[in-house]
């Protein structure tokens, strides 16, 4: 009886358990941002970016390309925030158009280059044998040329231009998307829940679409943050080079480029296009690395999370 | 502070940044023509062929021979900055290089039988102590030379200039693909010595400008060197050998190039003595390539010439050093202009070129590329003064004159094809860049869809311009000191005499006769008014290059630096009265 008794006291006490209200999804959500403020700020200016590249052209004031003779070199006014650039062109507007141009580069880098480079990767950490050896010996094969000098083959065959550049960094994105995924690939495959889709007669291609994806999306977030600071920067260094966008084309690069050659007598001609590119590159390099460590269990004491 | 004017760039407003190093090629003769102390002060003759709508202050040319600060005093290095490291200092290839070798050096350490200055158009004799036209036609010219010596290098050891020197010289550059026309292949049929002193030189056909720059005195291509070397490649890959006031000292692999103070330079020029000249002791010349860079290097005193990116930028430098330096303008004699393709058979129609001349807006082009401060361009630039048609020609005025309305009209009643985007190419430099740009804004006025491509300026130039592969193409000419060649671009082929197509593959009976016949005209007050014929029949016919402007140089130089030749192009580069009035700078070398 007193077993018994004892019990049934076990269960009322248990009954009795109330398990913490759960807080809101955004809260929630928040969290880990607001404890690394540092990766918040990453976020509001990758966003900001996204969005500015986007709806930019519809807010820009002026048409970027529009000659205004009458107001070259012009300072900051209500009329141009950004002031004028040598041509009269709005620099304001100019930037604008500038995102939008980062922006498209940074998504076909991502699309013709890192995505399928995420595929590889997860073929190639999964299957392994012959396909991770096809595809690790071909990213190291490319990985042993440096990327100036292909660009600068490509370009030296087919000329300049924003298609030549970003036919190069999407093969570098697609490699180096293969290298992450595919560890990343590795680690999961030996995991249990793997182990049971396969005891429970999951076919090979299954285990693949629903266990192993879903759980390396968390780290192809976190390179797609880094291949868009990758590919901004890369274009951006490139126009500037004078191999990527053409003259006259509103981006940062060739801006930067273009007005540094007043840029003793005018500096704002350089330091709003310097100002954008080094703005949105920090923001995502500081939003991977804030991802980075929001999903990898290994890294979350870093940042505070005791959990 | 002093004002006098001075140019020290006569080659050209080249703005060669560090991302255009290959852009040297030409941009090292820009900058290398820093050497060149000539300038202008002002006064009324300055030609005044429209400006760019700022009224800006029109440079114009009181020339002097160096001597208005005073006897020159020996001594000291001047430093001028280098943009470009030349690719070799062979002369004679390969590719576009020789015009930048040719530029540094042909004014430097080679001397010329004689130069043309551009503003009196006399013919004045270096090494040439006598010339003479022996037929009426000008067909044959007897020339000879003084008593010379070559710089004291091996092979040539300082040994005397013979006349077989200076004829295997002209011919070691006829056998060489030339850039653009030649005189030498096109004009001259042979050139000879007949002794140790005298050349015979035989022409095809006359030519009225056969003295000038761009012919047999040409800087480039009339550089006078020792036979032992004109076939020896590997020797010009590194060294050079004339008898210019300078020579060539040393270069790190074509930068940093050194001139020193040839000291058994000729005595004689024109008649004159100039003993003691050069008065320095020679040249360095500072290797940067950003701009800014260069301007930092002139602000901080390492180099003592600067040529200016705009007058808002040397207005700025005058504020900084106020007296210490002296700053002058100067109306540029290269040009900028929009050349179509008669490959393309868009163009063919003289309305859709009329229409695209329409387009072209020169004032605001004037304004927006040169902050106002430029002339616009006919046929012939306008530095040349001599042969400018009045603004008020009628024919000058249409030609001039944007009409967006108008060249609408035209391209309608062409049936020109307005969905199609036409491809606008253009080298990494800077100005045609930024040309590029202009146009094809004006253009897009009237509904022309433009496709800027930019292309490094050796491909630029060997491919598109020289392999005629292009469409629509803007680029700056060169300075020429004279006419002729601004002219006889408009010249078609012919195969009868050989000679070649133009850049456009452009050919028109009534331009050629009237190029021709200017050309070949030997009286002088004739020739101009047969050169300004010439440019209302190109004018008229809407000839596919369309001249738009040339800028106003501004430039500056410590005001230790005296002696200067005003007014006469490139003559600056072969200046040898150029002498420091401070003590201090004279003792260094």
């Amino acid at each position: 009886m007193a077993t018994i008794a004892r019990e049934q006291a076990i269960v009322h006490e248990q009954e009795s358990w109330e398990l913490p209200a759960e807080k809101p999804f955004i809260v929630r959500a928040m969290k880990p941002w607001l404890r690394n403020p540092a990766g918040f700020i990453g976020l509001i200016i990758a966003v900001g970016f996204i969005v500015l590249g986007i709806i930019g052209p519809w807010i820009a004031p002026y048409d970027p390309r529009e000659l205004d003779a009458q107001a070259r070199f012009e300072g900051i006014s209500w009329a141009h925030p950004m002031g004028t650039t040598a041509l009269g062109q709005d620099m304001f507007s100019r930037i604008l158009y500038g995102a939008r141009l980062s922006l498209i580069f940074g998504i076909v880098v991502m699309i013709f280059g890192f995505v399928p480079g995420t595929a590889l990767g997860i073929a190639s950490g999964y299957f392994g044998r012959w396909i991770d050896h096809a595809i690790q010996r071909s990213g190291e094969a490319w990985a042993a040329f440096p990327q100036l000098i292909i660009l600068l083959t490509i370009i030296a065959a087919v000329g300049p231009g924003l298609k030549s550049v970003a036919v190069v960094i999407a093969i570098g994105g697609l490699f180096g998307g293969s290298r992450l995924l595919r560890a990343v690939s590795l680690v999961e495959k030996h995991k249990d829940y793997v182990l049971a889709a396969r005891a429970v007669g999951a076919t090979e291609w299954d285990i693949v679409r629903r266990y192993i994806v879903p759980n390396v999306m968390p780290y192809v977030l976190v390179g797609i943050s880094s291949v868009f600071a990758v590919a901004i920067i890369a274009e951006a260094t490139l126009s500037f080079l004078g191999l990527g966008a053409q003259p006259g084309t509103p981006g940062w690069g060739i801006d930067l480029s273009e007005g540094s050659n007043e840029g003793i007598t005018y500096p704002m001609l350089v330091i709003w296009p310097g100002l954008a590119i080094s703005i949105v590159v920090l923001g995502f390099n500081l939003l991977g690395d804030t991802l980075r460590d929001i999903l990898d269990p290994r890294l979350r004491g870093s940042m505070g999370d005791k959990h | 502070m002093s004002n006098d004017g001075l140019d020290l760039r006569y080659w050209g407003r080249q703005r060669v940044t560090r991302r255009r190093v290959l852009s040297g090629a030409v941009a090292g003769g820009a900058t290398l023509g820093a050497i060149a102390l000539v300038g202008c002060s002002s006064d009324s003759d300055d030609g005044g062929n429209g400006n760019g709508g700022s009224d800006p202050e029109v440079p114009t040319r009181t020339v002097n021979d160096g001597t208005q600060d005073g006897a020159g005093q020996p001594g000291g290095i001047l430093r001028v900055r280098q943009a470009a490291a030349l690719p070799s200092m062979n002369v004679f290839g390969p590719g576009i290089f020789p015009l930048a070798q040719g530029l540094t050096l042909g004014f430097t350490i080679f001397d010329h039988l004689w130069y043309v200055p551009t503003d009196t158009g006399v013919t004045e004799l270096f090494l040439a102590t006598n010339v003479e036209q022996v037929d009426d036609q000008g067909l044959e010219t007897i020339v000879t030379i003084g008593d010379a010596t070559f710089h004291d290098k091996a092979p040539a050891n300082g040994r005397r200039i013979l006349a077989s020197d200076v004829a295997a010289s002209y011919m070691r550059f006829s056998q060489e693909v030339p850039i653009g026309y030649s005189w030498l292949q096109d004009v001259m049929e042979s050139i000879t010595a007949t002794d140790d002193k005298t050349i015979n030189i035989k022409q095809k056909f006359p030519w009225a400008w056969m003295f000038t720059s761009s012919n047999a005195g040409s800087p480039i291509f009339s550089s006078i060197m020792p036979e032992e070397i004109l076939q020896d490649a590997d020797f010009m890959q590194s060294d050079g050998i004339g008898s210019g006031h300078w020579f060539l000292d040393s270069h790190d692999n074509g930068a940093n190039v050194k001139f020193r103070k040839f000291q058994n330079f000729r005595t004689f020029q024109n008649g004159g003595d100039i003993t003691g000249q050069p008065y320095m002791d020679g040249v360095d010349f500072v290797f940067i390539t950003d701009d800014n860079a260069a301007l930092a290097a002139f602000l901080a005193g390492e180099i003592d010439t600067h040529g200016f990116s705009s007058k808002k930028q040397m207005d700025d430098t005058i504020a900084q050093l106020g007296d210490d330096i002296a700053t002058g303008s100067d109306l540029a004699r290269d040009y900028m202009n929009l050349m179509l393709n008669m490959k393309d058979p868009t163009w063919a129609d003289e309305r859709v070129r009329k229409a695209i001349n329409k387009l072209i807006d020169r004032d605001e082009a004037i304004l927006l590329i040169e902050d106002g401060d430029g002339l616009k361009a006919a046929p012939i630039p306008p530095a040349h003064t001599r042969y400018l048609l009045p603004e008020d020609d009628e024919v000058l005025v249409d030609y001039w004159t944007s009409n967006v309305e108008e060249a609408k009209a035209l391209l309608d009643a062409a049936g020109f094809d307005y969905d199609k985007e036409y491809e606008l190419k253009h080298s990494n430099r800077v100005g045609d860049s930024t040309l590029g740009q202009v146009l094809q804004q004006q253009l897009a006025r009237g509904g022309v869809k433009i496709k800027l491509v930019q292309e490094d300026l050796v491909r630029w130039f060997t491919q598109t311009l020289n392999q005629h592969d292009f469409s629509m193409t803007c680029f700056q000419h060169l300075a020429y000191e004279d006419v002729d060649l601004p002219l006889r671009f408009y010249l078609g082929a012919d195969t009868s005499t050989g000679r070649p197509a133009n850049f456009m593959d452009y050919s028109d009976d009534d331009v050629n006769a009237a190029v021709l016949a200017a050309a070949q005209e030997l009286d002088e007050e004739a020739r101009v008014v047969k050169v300004l014929e010439a440019q209302r029949v190109i004018m008229r016919k809407a000839a596919p290059m369309f001249n738009t402007h040339s800028a106003i140089n501004f430039a500056g130089r410590y005001e230790y630096v005296k002696g200067a030749i005003t007014g006469r192009g490139s003559l600056g580069l072969f200046n040898r009265t150029t002498w420091f009035s401070d003590e201090q700078r004279r003792q260094q070398s």
